[in-house]
């Protein structure tokens, strides 16, 4: 016992050794090669790494050298790349703390310096109620940007600190900063000056006439004027004169103050054309005169065209179609070509006589829908320019598809799927088909019937079928249909209808048995040819007579032997008992005490016991007879 | 020690069962494995785009898919002809390898851009460390289109040969990157410094390429970085998303799990189902038919049955039971 049980706990420890012993060595095997350079790293387990000092530095100098260079747009952006720069979560306030400081004071500075131009250009005008105002926005603006600056220079050295940076190389760049703001300083405390011993200045006046009133563009207009101050002539000042707002030429005024002018236009395309005298004092008459201007209109002549552009309707891809058109007007236009956009591109056609024309051929690629196109003519002299578009349609051919998918396909066999296409004119197409994981191509110009073998590996199952029709010519819009085939695998159904087959016959076979007898368990064990009576409810009437001839010789063998058969004697114990003094009866009593045993105990009978019963108990009562005798 | 052929057999049985078990549970850790969920693998970006794992190219629509070819590890000139297949249809192909492992299929497609394999790190603009570069300088696309900065793992840069013509860069490193040739980690003496073009846009046939120098923008680690989400979305461009999962060599482990994977959804099939069904129907009665003999001295009695195939098994079970009483 105690044997067995070792074995049975070593066979254990054995099969849980090879258990762990096998999955270690699967999940371990083969051991990854190593790699050289890693493909990529965790994110969240890099340490945070500072820029590298010298990068930094640059970018920290960088917006602090275009500033001082008055160079006041390039700092945002320079500020912008620092902030975009890595910091530490730690240290991110300090970089954005710099990065506001210096975005403050960049503003400040450069609306100062915006202020004090404006407030220079007032007082050469003499504007000194601009002047005073713009100066006094200049000196708020200046002290907080020299405020700032000393925020700033508190910011740097804690970068510095932080960074690991140069601090001389950023304290260089603000002591440069700050010598900036002092010289705007003085700048403003000059201009202040001015303003203080500032001269009463004398008003102006002009005059300008334009003759001819209308001529056409391009052309050339006389122009008179006179400057005048408080009634008297400003002589040997200078007047410029302005063409819609652009300066065309500077005349001088001549003793009388007058000026005059041939004034060549260009080539505008304007009916009303407004031509400006200004006169500006300049040098010692800044504080003198004040500044004055006059103007004058000009109705410009001009030829309009109009460019027509025929319908073009609907395209297709990878084809050719002609656009045409014409430029029309009051005068043929002189221009040779016109400009056709479309679709990405422009190119440039001949004009004879007005009409144009141009093949175009739409791009393979290009997608369905609808883009305008667009004809411009070039202004010539006196010719205005002009320009009309239209629409073009781009649109493929449909493609018809009809498809006949098998509903049910066997796995292991190849399913044929067919069918047709057609559109007007379409002569071949690449068709694809997939099922169940399978995919097969072929050409076609019309039907096709593709072959799609199924799988072993594909389930029983309903299996998305897609065909797919892509035409060679890119005006024809592809086609496809989806569906759905049942495959049946006839290996995965094998294994449930067998085992379903295999129970339903065991559970036939056993049936009989929960009755508990069965006819056919086998020969007794009387003789081989033995044929067995039915079972014992059939015949309860031949058992009982067993019993009863049994009992019968029972009694006989214990009136002749005087052997007892007391009740917990069985048929075997009496049997043994009594053989010895029966003599020649014994097989006579042996063939009784058999059939009792199988009367009581057995499921069958042998038909010929029942004579044989009998024929014994005459024997044995032969022994009643003896004993009387 | 001699170890039983019987204790082998079970032991090998209890082991594969342990690992089937295990490996169906423990989501697997390899790079770019689409059912990863830690910091390398993709399945945030494949429940973000709904993205299916395909291993056969042919099989796609290129009309309406898009196609990740994601890190290969190793040359799929193989697969060189479905990819040009698929871009050729007018699909979009997407190549993120950081290798140069693609160069075989750039070069066989005729593309003047190649992938230079020597690591890009960049010292001012970056997370968390050089090795992470942050790009911000992105050219005009509909890919970049509300992109503002692109977060890249370990990249490499492009390399664009003669006029490069048909290619438009899409995205840009810092002038303050530099290639790290000699891999000490530093900027050094004679290393090419930047900016350098770490993504083109390529037309072909009726589809078009699009090359990262990364492939690791969309891991689960870095997906989410930078405005990474955003450009991938921009790539996919509303089509189906698909990933080649047939560039990786894989170990072992991955492939036993997929085994072990493709049993469980194979036994989820109505075939297999109601095997298993039957299976279990039959030996449910088998046990049952066992256990409904008797419960009492069955050795002895069967014994005795076979000495004796024609007596009353019934009686002799009462009998047995009074004599168990007795």
């Amino acid at each position: 016992m105690s044997s067995s049980l070792k074995g049975r706990g070593f066979m254990v420890a054995a099969a849980l050794a090879v258990a762990v012993g096998l999955a270690v060595g699967l999940i371990v095997w083969p051991p990854p090669a190593p790699r050289p350079i890693p493909r990529h790293v965790d994110p969240s387990a890099e340490a945070d790494v500072l820029p590298l000092p010298r990068f930094m530095l640059l970018l920290v100098l960088k917006p602090l050298d275009d500033l001082v260079s008055y160079n006041f747009s390039g700092v945002s952006g320079e500020l912008e790349a620092l902030g975009n720069s890595y910091a530490p979560a730690g240290l991110r306030f300090l970089v954005d703390r710099f990065c506001t400081l210096m975005s403050r004071v960049a503003e400040d500075l450069n609306e100062t310096d915006l202020l004090l131009d404006r407030a220079e250009l007032a007082a050469a005008l003499g504007l000194w109620g601009d002047v005073e105002a713009a100066l006094g926005k200049a000196k708020v603006r200046l002290a907080q940007a020299n405020v700032t600056c000393a925020e700033l220079r508190l910011a740097s050295k804690e970068l510095a600190e932080a960074f690991s940076l140069p601090r001389l190389e950023v304290y260089a760049r603000l002591e440069a900063l700050e010598s900036m703001i002092r010289e705007m300083h003085r700048r403003l405390l000059g201009l202040l000056e001015v303003v203080e011993r500032r001269p009463q200045l004398k008003a102006t006046s002009i005059t300008i006439s334009v003759e001819p009133s209308t001529t056409w563009t391009g052309g050339a207009v006389s122009v008179a004027g006179r400057l005048t101050s408080m009634g008297e002539p400003l002589a040997g000042r200078g007047i410029s004169l302005l063409v819609d707002g652009v300066r065309a030429l500077s005349v001088p005024t001549a003793s009388d103050g007058s000026f005059t002018a041939r004034l060549s236009l260009p080539y505008l395309y304007k009916e009303l054309v407004a031509v400006q005298a200004v006169y500006t004092p300049a040098e010692s008459d800044a504080y003198l005169y004040a500044p004055s201007s006059a103007e004058a209109y000009v109705h410009l002549l001009f030829y309009t065209s109009t460019v027509i552009v025929e319908p073009v309707g609907t395209v297709m891809p990878g084809k050719a179609f002609t656009v045409r058109g014409c430029v029309e007007g009051a005068a043929a236009h002189p221009s040779y070509t016109v400009s056709i956009s479309w679709a990405g591109g422009t190119l440039s056609t001949p004009l004879r006589e007005g009409v144009f024309e141009a093949v175009l051929t739409v791009p393979d690629s290009i997608a369905s829908g609808s883009y305008a196109l667009k004809v411009s003519v070039p202004a010539s002299d006196v010719f205005a320019p002009a320009r009309g578009e239209t629409a073009v349609t781009v649109e493929r051919l449909p493609v018809r598809l009809e498809v006949n998918a098998p509903p049910v396909a066997l796995a292991g066999f190849e399913a044929v799927v067919s069918g047709f296409f057609s559109s007007d004119g379409l002569r071949e197409a690449a068709v694809r088909v997939s099922l169940a994981g399978q995919t097969r191509l072929a050409n076609s110009s019309g039907g096709f019937a593709v072959g799609v073998g199924v799988p072993l590996t594909a389930l029983t199952g309903l299996h998305a079928c897609r065909v797919s029709v892509s035409p060679r010519d890119p005006w024809f819009e592809g086609a496809s249909w989806e569906g759905e085939v049942l495959v049946v695998n006839p290996i995965t159904m094998a294994a449930p209808v067998g085992l379903a087959a295999a129970a339903a016959l065991k559970l036939a076979e056993r049936r009989p048995k929960v009755g508990g007898r069965p006819s056919e368990r086998g020969p007794p064990s009387g003789g081989g040819s033995e044929a067995a009576v039915p079972l014992r409810e059939a015949d309860s009437g031949a058992l009982r007579l067993i019993l009863n001839m049994y009992w019968e010789a029972v009694g006989v063998v214990e009136g002749a032997l005087g052997v007892r058969m007391a009740p917990p004697t069985t048929i075997g114990e009496f049997l043994a008992s009594a053989s010895p003094m029966l003599g020649p009866l014994r097989g006579a009593f042996e063939v009784l005490s058999e059939a009792a045993e199988r009367a009581l105990y057995s499921p069958s009978l042998p038909v010929e016991m029942l004579p044989s019963a009998r024929r014994a108990l005459e024997e044995l009562r032969g022994l009643r007879g003896a004993r009387a005798s | 020690m001699h170890v039983p052929l019987r204790a082998l057999i079970c032991g090998a049985a209890v082991a594969l069962v342990v690992l089937a078990c295990a490996s169906a549970v423990v989501p697997p850790s390899e790079d770019f494995n689409p059912s990863n969920p830690y910091w390398n693998g993709l399945e945030r970006f494949c429940r973000a785009f709904n993205a299916s794992a395909i291993s056969s190219p042919e099989a796609l629509d290129p009309g309406s898919t898009v196609l990740f070819v994601v890190g290969p590890s190793f040359d799929a000139s193989a697969r060189a002809e479905a990819w040009k297949l698929f871009v050729e249809g007018g699909g979009i192909l997407v190549l993120m390898d950081e290798v140069g492992l693609v160069n075989g299929f750039l070069e066989s497609l005729g593309l003047e851009v190649r992938v230079n394999g020597s690591p890009m790190l960049d010292a001012a603009f970056y997370y968390r460390s050089w090795r992470l570069p942050r790009a911000s300088s992105l050219g005009l696309s509909d890919v970049t289109e509300g992109v503002e900065s692109v977060v890249i793992d370990v990249p490499s840069v492009l390399e664009l040969r003669g006029n490069a013509e048909g290619l438009r860069v899409l995205a840009w490193s810092s002038s303050f990157s530099f290639l790290d040739v000699n891999r000490d980690g530093e900027p050094s003496q004679g290393e090419p410094s930047g900016p350098f073009p770490l993504a083109v846009e390529a037309s072909y046939g009726r589809g078009r390429i699009l090359l990262f120098s990364d492939s690791s923008i969309p891991v689960n680690g870095v997906v989410e970085l930078g405005d990474n989400l955003k450009l991938l979305e921009s790539v996919a461009s509303g089509r189906r998303v698909a990933v080649d999962v047939g560039v990786w060599s894989r170990p072992t482990s991955s492939i036993f799990r997929e085994l072990v994977l493709s049993a469980r959804s194979a036994a989820s099939s109505p075939d297999v189902k109601y095997s298993l069904a039957a299976v279990a129907l039959a030996a449910s009665l088998y046990v049952g038919l066992k256990a409904g003999g008797p419960a009492v001295g069955a050795e002895p009695l069967e014994e005795l049955m076979r000495r004796h195939p024609d007596w009353d098994r019934r009686i002799l079970e009462e009998l047995w039971r009074e004599m168990e009483r007795c």
